[in-house]
C-alpha cells in the first residue's frame, strides 16, 4: 500500500524516538526513505528554553519551520527533548509577536507605531539627556539569560565604556548570583568543572533545593537512565522540603522545614569527619580552611571538626524537622562520601537563600572534604534555569560587579585591561560596581535612575515583591525602553518597545551550564519589521554618540559598523569578545571561532584556548591535568589536579566555617506557615487533561496553591477552594491544591501566573543574600484561609 | 495535524501495563519497546496544544517514570497560524490560562 505523506511523517516520528533508544522500529521500517520527505532540510541549533543547552534541527519547509528534532548522539541531550520542543512554531508564528517599534511619551497614553530611525532617536535622546543631566548613574541596562552574549556583551560595552555606567544587571541575579559567590569563593572560579556527561559515570546523586525533573527534565532523564540501569549500585538522595517528581527516583527523600539545609549540609560534613570517611590526601593537596571575618583567617582541619561540633544530627534532625532522623543524616553522609563518584545538583531552592552563597559553600564543602571532584562522576554541579545566564551574564559581564572574562570591575589591573583592550582611555569605565537587581530598581522606584533599558525579560513579574518595583517603573519620570518578542508585564510600563528577533532569527552563541558554547545561525526571518538586539545597540550607540558629542561612545562600536547584521556583525562582536576579552582568562575561548562552532555540532566546552583543542570539544573537566590544557599550563608539581581559578592566588580550594542561618523572614503566630514557589518553565504540564482521556484530568492552567493534606484538614480547605495567600506585603487568592508535595507548615506556590490575584511574586519578600545579592524568593512567611468553594477564573492574556 | 515521537521511559515491572493504557488513547501508536523501559509512542493530535495535555497526561500516568520528545512536524498547525485561523495559546509564562470549571 503506497504511504501517503502523513504516514511517512509519523514514520519519521517513530525512527527518530527509536533510534535515540536503539530499538527497531517496526512499523517505521520504511523511515529511511520517509526521513528525506518530511522536511526539505534540518538545520542544527540549541534549544533556548532552559540551561541544558539541548541539541536541537529545526525543520524547514518551503522556507519556514515546521518541525524539530532531537539528534542521537548529541553530547547534551542525546537527542532527547522535553515538551519544551513543542512550543517553537507557536511562537515563532504567533500572531501577538511585536512587529513594529512602539512609542508613547507619557505612560498613560497608548502606543502608537513608529520607524526604527525615531525609536533610536528617542531612546538615545532619552538617554543622553539622563546622562548629561543626572549623570552616568541614572542610566541603567537590564538583561537576560535569555541573551544571546553577543548580546549581553555589546550592551555592557555600550554602557560602561560609553556611557560610563556599571548600571548594567541581568535576571541571573535572581537565580543564579548565589552560586557564582559559592563557585568563586569556594574554588576560586566560577562555574562547574565538572560537565553532564560525569552522570554516566556516577554512583551517588545528591540533589538539593532542585526539582530538576520538571526545571530541567532532559539532565534529569540521564540521571534516571544512570539509576534504572544500576539500581543498586547509584544511589539517590534527595533533600527538599517539598516531595516533588524529582522524589520518584530517590532511595531517600529528606524533608527538612525551609531554611535548616546550612545546618542539615554541616551535620553531614559532621559524619563524614567522625567515621572519618573524609580524603585527607585531597584535603591536605588542595586545600586550606577559612574562618570568615574582617579579616578572614585561616584555620585548620581541628578548628573545621571543632566548628561542626554543634552540628551532631541527632541535634540537626530536631531542627531539620520534616521526616529527617539523625540516622537518615547519617546514611546520606556515608552514601555521600564512600561511593565512586558523587554529583550534587541544585538550582534555586539553595541560591535563592538570604544565605545562598553561604549554602553552595557548604555543598562544596562536603565535594572538598570527600575528595568528589576531578574524577569521573564526581562533581558539586549547580543547574541553571536560563540558555545563556553562563555563557553570556556570568561570562559576558553582565552583572554590574564583573566585567567580561571573569573580571570583577574593582580590580584596577583587570578593568585597565579591558579599558586598552577596548581602545578606551583608562578611567573610562568606573571602578564602583553598579546597582545590583534589587538595588536598580530601588534606585528607580527613588527616582535616581531616569532612563532604563529592559531587554528580554519581564522585572514587572519576576522581582519579589514585585509590586513595590512596579510602583517605580510606572514613573512618568523614568524614561523606560523594552526589548521583546511579545507584550508582557514589562511592556505595559514601558515608554518604548523594539520588537527583537527570536531564536533561529538571528545568530549568536549560547553558553549552557556545563561551560559548553553552541552556535546558531540565523535560518528563518523574524516578523515584521523585528530586529536582532545587536543591530539595535550598535545604531542606538551611534546615535547616543552624536548626541552626547563624546567619540568614545563611537569608538565602541565602530568595530562593527556597516557589518550585515544576520552573520557578519555578531560574529565581529563574538571575535572581539573571544579573541581579546577571554585570552588568558580562565574562559578561555580563543579556539571556538565562528568557523569552529559551525563544525562543532555540539559546540566546544571552555578553556578553549586553541583551535586544535576546540575542534576536540574543548574541555570536559577543568582543573584536570591531560584533560584542561591550562591546568597543564599552570601546573607546578606533578599533582594531577591544578586549581588555577582567577580568585584564589594560592591555587588552593577553600573551606568555609560556614554557620546555620535560617530564613530571613520565619512564621510566628500572626504568619504561620512557610510560603515557598517555584519556577516552572513547562508550565503546561499541569494544565488540565482533554476529554480524550479524562481519566488523566487532574491538574489545572493556572497557578494554584499546594497544601498538605493535614494543614487543609485542620483549616476546612477543600481540593479547589478559592485559598488567601497573606503575606506581610500583600495578599494573592489561588485555587487550592490539596497535595502531600509540602510538608505540614509549609504553601507552595509556581510563580508563573500573570493574573494580579495570583501572581505570587506580589508578595514573595525581596531579602537578598549580602554576597550575593540574591533574593531570597523561596521563604517567607504567610498565613491561609478559605475564601470559598471552587470558582471559575477567567482568562488572562496581556495585550497591547 | 501535528505529529511527535517520544520515547516513553516506563517501569519496567509496568510496561505491559503503560503499553495497553496509551493505545487507548486516540491517535496514539506504539511502535515499540525494550526491556528497558522504553516505548517508541507516535502521537497524532488535533493541535499542538492538545498533544502538549496529551502528553502531560501520560507522564501523569502510574508506571510511567518520564516522557521524551524527539521529533515534533507540525505543519498544518503552521498554516492554520499563518492563515490566522488559530491564535495559538502556550503557557510560557506569559500567558496560560483560560476559563475551566474546577
Amino acid at each position: 500500500m503506497a504511504m501517503t505523506r502523513r504516514d511517512f511523517i509519523k514514520a519519521s516520528a517513530a525512527a527518530s524516538a527509536a533510534l535515540l533508544v536503539g530499538i527497531n522500529p517496526g512499523k517505521a521500517k520504511t523511515a529511511q526513505a520517509a526521513t528525506t520527505q518530511d522536511v526539505d532540510k534540518w538545520v542544527r541549533g540549541v534549544c533556548r528554553f532552559c540551561g541544558v543547552g539541548c541539541r536541537v534541527e529545526l525543520g524547514l519547509k518551503d522556507g519556514r519551520p515546521v518541525a524539530l528534532r532531537g539528534v542521537s548522539g548529541s553530547k547534551t541531550n542525546l537527542g532527547f527533548l522535553c515538551m519544551k520542543g513543542m512550543l517553537f512554531h507557536r511562537i515563532m508564528y504567533h500572531p501577538d509577536r511585536l512587529k513594529k517599534p512602539l512609542y508613547r511619551e507619557r505612560k498613560d497614553q497608548p502606543f502608537k507605531e513608529i520607524s526604527w530611525e525615531e525609536a533610536l532617536d528617542i531612546a538615545a535622546a532619552k538617554f543622553a539627556q539622563a546622562v548629561k543631566e543626572h549623570g552616568p548613574e541614572s542610566v541603567a541596562y537590564y538583561g537576560s539569560g535569555q541573551c544571546l552574549t553577543e548580546e549581553t556583551y555589546i550592551f555592557q560595552k555600550v554602557m560602561r565604556a560609553g556611557l560610563r555606567s556599571n548600571n548594567v544587571e541581568g535576571n541571573p541575579r535572581l537565580c543564579m548570583a548565589s552560586a557564582v559567590g559559592g563557585y568563586l569563593t569556594s574554588f576560586g572560579a566560577d562555574e562547574p568543572i565538572g560537565a553532564y556527561e560525569d552522570i554516566e559515570k556516577a554512583y551517588c546523586f545528591f540533589i538539593i533545593g532542585s526539582n530538576m525533573a520538571e526545571a530541567h527534565p532532559v539532565i534529569f532523564r540521564r540521571l534516571m537512565r544512570r539509576k534504572l540501569d544500576k539500581p543498586q549500585e547509584v544511589k539517590v538522595i534527595n533533600a527538599d522540603p517539598r516531595v516533588s517528581p524529582t522524589s520518584r527516583i530517590a532511595d531517600m527523600h529528606l524533608q527538612f522545614t525551609p531554611g535548616t539545609d546550612l545546618a542539615l549540609l554541616n551535620s553531614m560534613a559532621y559524619v563524614i569527619i567522625e567515621e572519618k570517611l573524609y580524603d585527607e590526601e585531597f584535603i591536605k593537596n588542595y586545600c586550606k580552611f577559612k574562618k570568615p571575618g574582617k579579616p578572614v583567617t585561616d584555620v585548620g582541619f581541628e578548628d573545621y571538626k571543632a566548628y561542626l561540633a554543634d552540628y551532631t544530627p541527632e541535634r540537626t534532625a530536631s531542627l531539620c524537622g520534616g521526616n529527617i532522623t539523625a540516622e537518615n543524616i547519617r546514611q546520606a553522609a556515608r552514601m555521600f562520601a564512600t561511593s565512586r563518584g558523587t554529583m550534587s545538583f541544585w538550582c534555586m531552592g539553595i541560591n535563592q537563600r538570604i544565605r545562598g552563597v553561604w549554602a553552595n559553600n557548604l555543598i562544596h564543602n562536603l565535594h572538598m572534604l570527600t575528595g568528589q571532584l576531578c574524577k569521573p562522576g564526581a562533581d558539586s554541579f549547580s543547574l541553571t534555569g536560563q540558555p545563556n545566564a553562563c555563557g553570556g551574564v556570568r561570562e559576558g559581564g553582565g552583572l554590574c560587579h564583573i566585567l567580561p572574562g571573569h573580571r570583577p570591575v574593582k580590580i584596577d589591573k583587570l578593568r585597565h585591561q579591558v579599558e586598552d583592550l577596548w581602545g578606551v582611555p583608562r578611567g573610562r569605565i568606573p571602578k564602583k560596581p553598579g546597582y545590583h537587581t534589587v538595588a536598580m530598581f530601588s534606585a528607580v522606584n527613588e527616582g535616581k535612575i531616569k532612563a532604563i533599558w529592559i531587554n528580554c525579560t519581564s522585572p514587572a513579574q519576576s522581582l519579589p515583591n514585585c509590586d513595590k518595583y512596579r510602583k517605580g517603573m510606572a514613573r512618568e519620570d523614568v524614561f523606560m525602553v523594552v526589548t521583546e518578542i511579545f507584550p508582557t508585564k514589562t511592556t505595559e510600563l514601558a515608554n518604548l518597545v523594539l520588537p527583537t528577533a527570536f531564536h533561529f532569527e538571528k545568530t549568536g552563541v549560547y553558553g549552557c551550564t556545563e561551560r559548553r558554547s553552541q552556535l546558531t545561525v540565523k535560518t528563518v526571518d523574524a516578523p515584521g519589521e523585528a530586529k536582532p538586539e545587536v543591530w539595535i545597540v550598535r545604531e542606538w550607540a551611534l546615535k547616543l554618540a552624536e548626541k552626547l558629542n563624546d567619540p568614545v561612545i563611537k569608538k565602541c562600536v565602530e568595530p562593527f559598523v556597516g557589518l550585515d547584521e544576520d552573520f557578519d556583525l555578531p560574529k565581529a562582536i563574538w571575535d572581539e569578545y573571544t579573541q581579546k576579552i577571554t585570552a588568558g582568562r580562565d574562559n578561555d575561548l580563543r579556539g571556538a571561532t565562528y568557523e569552529v562552532l559551525m563544525q562543532m555540532a555540539d559546540g566546544v566546552q571552555w578553556p578553549a584556548p586553541t583551535k586544535e583543542h576546540a575542534l576536540k570539544g574543548g574541555t570536559y573537566k577543568k582543573f584536570v591535568r591531560g584533560i584542561d590544557p591550562l591546568a597543564d599550563k599552570h601546573a607546578k608539581d606533578d599533582k594531577p589536579y591544578v586549581f588555577y581559578g582567577p580568585a584564589h592566588k594560592d591555587a588552593k580550594l577553600y573551606f568555609w566555617l560556614r554557620p546555620y542561618k535560617g530564613a530571613a523572614e520565619e512564621p510566628d503566630s500572626e504568619y504561620p506557615f512557610f510560603l515557598s514557589t517555584g519556577r516552572i518553565i513547562d508550565h503546561w504540564h499541569t494544565t488540565s487533561m482533554t476529554g480524550r482521556i479524562p481519566e488523566l484530568m487532574r491538574a489545572n492552567p493556572y497557578a494554584y496553591v499546594e497544601i498538605n493534606p493535614k494543614d487543609a484538614a485542620r483549616l476546612g480547605i477543600k481540593p479547589g477552594d478559592m485559598v488567601e495567600v497573606t503575606t506581610r506585603r500583600g495578599k494573592c487568592v489561588l485555587p487550592a491544591k490539596i497535595y502531600v508535595g509540602p510538608m505540614e507548615g509549609m504553601v507552595f506556590v509556581y510563580w508563573h501566573d500573570m493574573h494580579e490575584d495570583r501572581m505570587i511574586n506580589r508578595v514573595t519578600k525581596d531579602a537578598f543574600d549580602p554576597g550575593s545579592k540574591e533574593p531570597e524568593f523561596k521563604i517567607c512567611a504567610c498565613r491561609i484561609s478559605r475564601v470559598s468553594g471552587p470558582k471559575q477564573l477567567r482568562p488572562f492574556i496581556v495585550q497591547m | 495535524m501535528p505529529v511527535a515521537g517520544f520515547v516513553v521511559n516506563a517501569r519496567r515491572e509496568d510496561l505491559k501495563a503503560v503499553v495497553d493504557k496509551l493505545q487507548e488513547i486516540k491517535g496514539a501508536e506504539v511502535h515499540g519497546t525494550d526491556d528497558k523501559g522504553h516505548i517508541v509512542l507516535v502521537l497524532e493530535g488535533d493541535s499542538g496544544e492538545e498533544m502538549e495535555k496529551v502528553a502531560a497526561g501520560i507522564t501523569r500516568m502510574d508506571g510511567v517514570i518520564s516522557l521524551h520528545l524527539a521529533y515534533f512536524h507540525a505543519e498544518d498547525e503552521v498554516e492554520k497560524i499563518e492563515r490566522g485561523e488559530i491564535k495559538p495559546r502556550f503557557s510560557f509564562g506569559r500567558q496560560h490560562e483560560k476559563s475551566c470549571v474546577l
